[in-house]
C-alpha cells in the first residue's frame, strides 16, 4: 500500500512545477554556496600561506646573516658566545621574529567558513608578550557571524528549511482543501500511511537532492581530492538529522487539520523563532547574565598598565634583581633592555592577571549557557555539529589554542633564559628552536562530540513524527 | 447491509443527526430526502468514519464502522455531489490510482476504460488531465471509480448533480444493475423524481431526524412532492 501511495506521490511531485522550482533553487543556492565558500577558503588559505612563507623567509635571512657573522667572528678568533644584537639577540629571534602558529584548514572548511574570523586561526607566539591576549573573543550573535558567509552551512542551517516548509505545509490540507483526501479516504487506506507516503517522498526528493548536490560540492570544489571523507560523512548524516527535523515538525503541524494557509504560517513562526529569535535572543540572554569586561576597557586597562609600568622599568628591574640574586646585572644596553622587557611583560601579566582571569571566566560561562540553551532551537545544535564536523567548530579550535598555550609555554621556557643569560642566539641555535606543529582531532574524539547532539536531535525528530503519525488519526476529512 | 442503530451526532449546539435508525439490504436502493442541513450528508460521513458518532453505531455488512474503519471501507464505495480529483492527473491515472488503493490492482488498461465508457465519458477524455474536465466529467470518472471498486454498498451524496440528464439517465439504469447485482445503495438527493423512478425506498429526514420512511411502489412523484413539502414545513401527516 505504502509503495502505491509513493509511487502516486512522486508522480504528483513530478507533475507540479513547484517542485521542480523549489529543487532548481536549492541545486542553485548550494552551488553557489560551494564555489563562495571555496573562494573564502582560499583567500583564508592564501593569507595563512603568505605569513609562514614571510616568516620563514626571514627567519632563512636572520639565520644566513647570523652565519655570515659568525664566519666573521672565527676568522677574528672571537668566541661565538659573544653576545651581540640583531640576528643573534636571542631577544630578536625570541620575541621580535617570534613564531607563527596556524590552524590548518580542513578541506570541509570551504562548506563552513563559520566563525573563523571570531576565533583567528592564526597568531603570533612571541616569548615576550602573552598570547593570551589575543584571546579577545567576544561572544557574538550566531546569526550575524552566518549571515556573514553565504556557504554551504548557512544554506543548510537557513534555506534548507525554508525550502522544505514550502513543500510540506501543504501536507495532508491540500488534499483536504482540493476535495481529493475524501475519495481517498474512502479507500481500505489509514491517513497514517498515506502522510507518511507524502512524507518519504518529499524527504526523499528534498534530502536527497540536498545530499547529492553536497557530494557534487564535495568534488566540485576539489574537497574530495583532499581527503576527509569521513567527515563530510558525518556532514551528510548531520544534513539528514536536520532536514527530517524540519519535516516531523511539518507532519505534526499538519495533523491539527487547519488550513494550509494557516499550516504555513505556523512552520513560517517556527522558523523564524528557532532560526533566527532564538539564536540571538539566547545570546542576548548570555550577554546579560555573564557579562565579559568589554575589549576597549580591557585594552585600556593593558595600555595604563603599560606606560606605568614602562615608567617604573628601571625601578622593577633593581627590585627583579635584587628578587634574583641569581642573575647578574649585565652591562651590555641591548642585553638590558630584553632583561628590561621580560619584567616589564611580567609586570604587566601580573596586574591584568585578575582581569583577564575575570574575561576568560564570563567568556567560559557564556559559552556553557550558550551550549546548554542551545538545545532550545535545534539549528543552533546543527550549527554547533556542522561546524565541528567542517573543523571550524569551537571544539577544533579549543584544541588549537590548547596547543598554542603549551607552545607558547615551551617557547618562553627556551628564550627567557637565553635573554636573562645574555649569551647570543649563535646560526645553530635557529635549528633547535622549538617548532609549532598542530596535531589533529581524532576522529573518535569527534564523534564523542557529536554523538549527543546528533541523539538528541534524532530524540526531538522521532517524537515530532511520532506524535504526528497519531495525531492524523483523528484528523477532520469532512467537516 | 448498511444499518444505522439510533445514530447520533452534535456539532457544538446542533444535532446533524437525532437517533436514526435504518436498515438497508442488499440491492435495494435507499433514497434520502431533505432540505440542506437535514443531516444527509453527516449520515453518509458517519458510515465512511468521517464523523465520529456521539451515541449509537453505523454497520457495514456488520462490521462497526468506528472500530474497523479500514475493513468497512473495502465494502463501500462513495460518491460525493462534488469529485475531486487529481487535476495534474488524467482521468485514466485517477481512477487507476483509486482503484489500486482499494486494492483491485490488477486491472488492465482495457478493463479501466471499460469502467469510464460504461459511464458514457468521451474516450478522449480518459487520456486528458482532469484540470482540463468538466464538472460532469469529473463526476463520471468519481462513478468509474466507485464501479471498480466493485463495492457491495454505495453511498451517493447528489451523485447527479451537475450531470446532463442523459448522463443521469445512464447512471439510473447503471444504479438498477448494480442493485440487481445486490449492491446496497444509500443516495442522498433532492431529485424527487429520481427517487421515484431508481429508488426502492425513500426517507424523508428533517433536522436530523427520519421522519417518514416510503416504499415507492406505492407512490407517484407529486404525492411525494406534496408528502415533502408539508413535512418540511413541519406538519405531521399521516401517509
Amino acid at each position: 500500500m505504502l509503495g502505491k501511495i509513493l509511487n502516486h506521490e512522486i508522480r504528483l511531485l513530478r507533475r507540479d512545477r513547484t517542485a521542480w522550482i523549489v529543487l532548481t533553487l536549492l541545486a542553485v543556492l548550494m552551488m553557489y554556496a560551494a564555489v563562495n565558500g571555496r573562494q573564502e577558503q582560499l583567500l583564508r588559505q592564501d593569507a595563512a600561506a603568505e605569513t609562514m612563507a614571510a616568516y620563514q623567509t626571514r627567519i632563512a635571512e636572520a639565520q644566513r646573516v647570523a652565519e655570515a657573522l659568525e664566519a666573521e667572528m672565527r676568522e677574528d678568533s672571537l668566541s661565538l658566545d659573544t653576545y651581540d644584537w640583531g640576528p643573534r639577540d636571542p631577544y630578536n629571534v625570541g620575541s621580535s621574529l617570534g613564531h607563527p602558529v596556524i590552524l590548518p584548514p580542513l578541506p570541509l572548511a570551504r562548506f563552513a567558513i563559520g566563525q573563523s574570523d571570531l576565533y583567528p586561526s592564526s597568531y603570533r607566539v612571541s616569548a615576550a608578550s602573552s598570547v593570551a591576549l589575543g584571546q579577545s573573543d567576544q561572544l557574538e550573535n550566531p546569526f550575524k557571524l552566518l549571515v556573514g558567509h553565504f556557504d554551504l552551512a548557512f544554506v543548510t542551517l537557513f534555506l534548507y528549511p525554508l525550502l522544505i516548509l514550502t513543500l510540506t505545509f501543504a501536507l495532508t490540507a491540500e488534499e483536504k482543501d482540493s476535495g481529493t483526501l475524501r475519495l481517498v479516504m474512502t479507500q481500505p487506506v489509514s491517513l497514517s500511511t498515506l502522510v507518511w507516503a507524502k512524507v518519504l517522498s518529499r524527504s526523499g526528493l528534498l534530502v536527497g537532492a540536498a545530499l547529492m548536490l553536497m557530494v557534487v560540492a564535495f568534488v566540485v570544489t576539489g574537497a574530495a581530492f583532499e581527503g576527509g571523507w569521513d567527515r563530510f560523512g558525518l556532514w551528510l548524516i548531520i544534513t539528514l538529522l536536520y532536514g527530517s527535523f524540519w519535516f516531523g515538525l511539518a507532519l505534526l503541524i499538519s495533523a491539527f487539520g487547519r488550513s494550509a494557509a494557516t499550516n504555513a504560517i505556523i512552520l513560517a513562526v517556527c522558523w523564524l523563532a528557532f532560526v533566527v529569535i532564538l539564536p540571538s535572543l539566547i545570546n542576548v540572554v548570555a550577554g546579560t547574565l555573564y557579562p565579559v569586561p568589554s575589549r576597549m576597557a580591557f585594552v585600556t586597562a593593558m595600555r595604563a598598565e603599560t606606560t606605568v609600568a614602562e615608567q617604573q622599568s628601571s625601578e622593577s628591574l633593581a627590585k627583579f634583581l635584587h628578587d634574583h640574586p641569581e642573575i647578574a646585572p649585565v652591562s651590555d644596553d641591548e642585553a638590558n633592555f630584553a632583561m628590561l622587557r621580560v619584567v616589564r611583560d611580567e609586570r604587566i601579566a601580573e596586574q591584568l592577571a585578575p582581569v583577564m582571569e575575570q574575561f576568560v571566566r564570563q567568556q567560559e560561562r557564556q559559552h556553557e549557557f550558550v551550549r546548554a540553551l542551545g538545545y532550545l532551537s535545534p539549528t543552533l545544535v546543527t550549527h554547533g555539529m556542522l561546524l565541528d564536523a567542517a573543523g571550524t567548530g569551537q571544539t577544533r579550535y579549543k584544541i588549537f589554542r590548547d596547543q598554542v598555550d603549551a607552545f607558547q609555554a615551551s617557547w618562553q621556557e627556551h628564550f627567557v633564559p637565553k635573554y636573562f643569560a645574555s649569551v647570543a642566539f649563535q646560526s645553530a641555535d635557529y635549528d633547535t628552536m622549538p617548532r609549532f606543529e598542530y596535531r589533529e582531532v581524532k576522529l573518535a574524539e569527534l564523534l564523542d562530540r557529536l554523538v549527543f547532539p546528533a541523539l538528541f536531535l534524532t530524540l526531538i525528530t522521532a517524537i515530532l513524527g511520532g506524535i504526528g503519525l497519531r495525531q492524523h488519526r483523528k484528523y477532520p476529512v469532512a467537516e | 447491509m448498511l444499518e444505522a442503530v439510533q445514530l447520533t451526532k452534535t456539532y457544538d449546539d446542533i444535532t446533524a443527526v437525532d437517533h436514526l435508525s435504518l436498515k438497508i439490504e442488499p440491492g435495494e436502493i435507499f433514497c434520502l430526502l431533505g432540505p440542506n442541513g437535514a443531516g444527509k450528508t453527516t449520515t453518509i460521513n458517519l458510515f465512511l468514519g468521517f464523523a465520529e458518532p456521539d451515541s449509537g453505531i453505523a454497520t457495514v455488512n456488520g462490521l462497526d464502522v468506528r472500530q474497523h474503519p479500514l475493513e468497512t471501507k473495502r465494502h463501500l464505495a462513495y460518491i460525493p455531489e462534488q469529485v475531486m480529483l487529481y487535476k495534474n492527473l488524467t482521468g485514466l491515472e485517477n481512477l487507476e490510482y483509486l482503484t489500486a488503493l482499494a486494492g483491485h490492482d490488477d486491472y488492465s488498461l482495457a478493463d479501466l476504460m471499460g469502467f469510464l465508457a460504461q459511464t458514457d465519458l468521451p474516450e478522449e477524455a480518459a487520456t486528458r488531465r482532469v484540470s482540463t474536465y468538466s464538472k460532469g466529467m469529473r463526476q463520471k470518472v468519481g462513478i468509474a471509480i466507485a464501479l471498480a471498486k466493485r463495492a457491495r454498498a454505495l453511498l451517493l451524496d447528489e451523485p447527479t448533480s451537475g450531470l446532463d440528464p442523459s448522463a443521469s439517465f445512464e447512471f439510473s439504469q447503471l444504479l438498477r444493475k448494480l442493485s440487481e447485482q445486490g449492491v446496497a445503495v444509500l443516495m442522498a438527493t433532492h431529485d424527487l423524481f429520481r427517487a421515484i423512478d431508481v429508488g426502492t425506498r425513500v426517507g424523508l429526514m428533517r433536522r436530523g431526524k427520519l421522519v417518514e420512511m416510503l416504499t415507492t411502489d406505492e407512490l407517484e412523484h407529486p404525492d411525494l412532492e406534496r408528502l415533502y413539502l408539508k413535512l418540511m414545513r413541519g406538519e405531521n401527516v399521516a401517509a
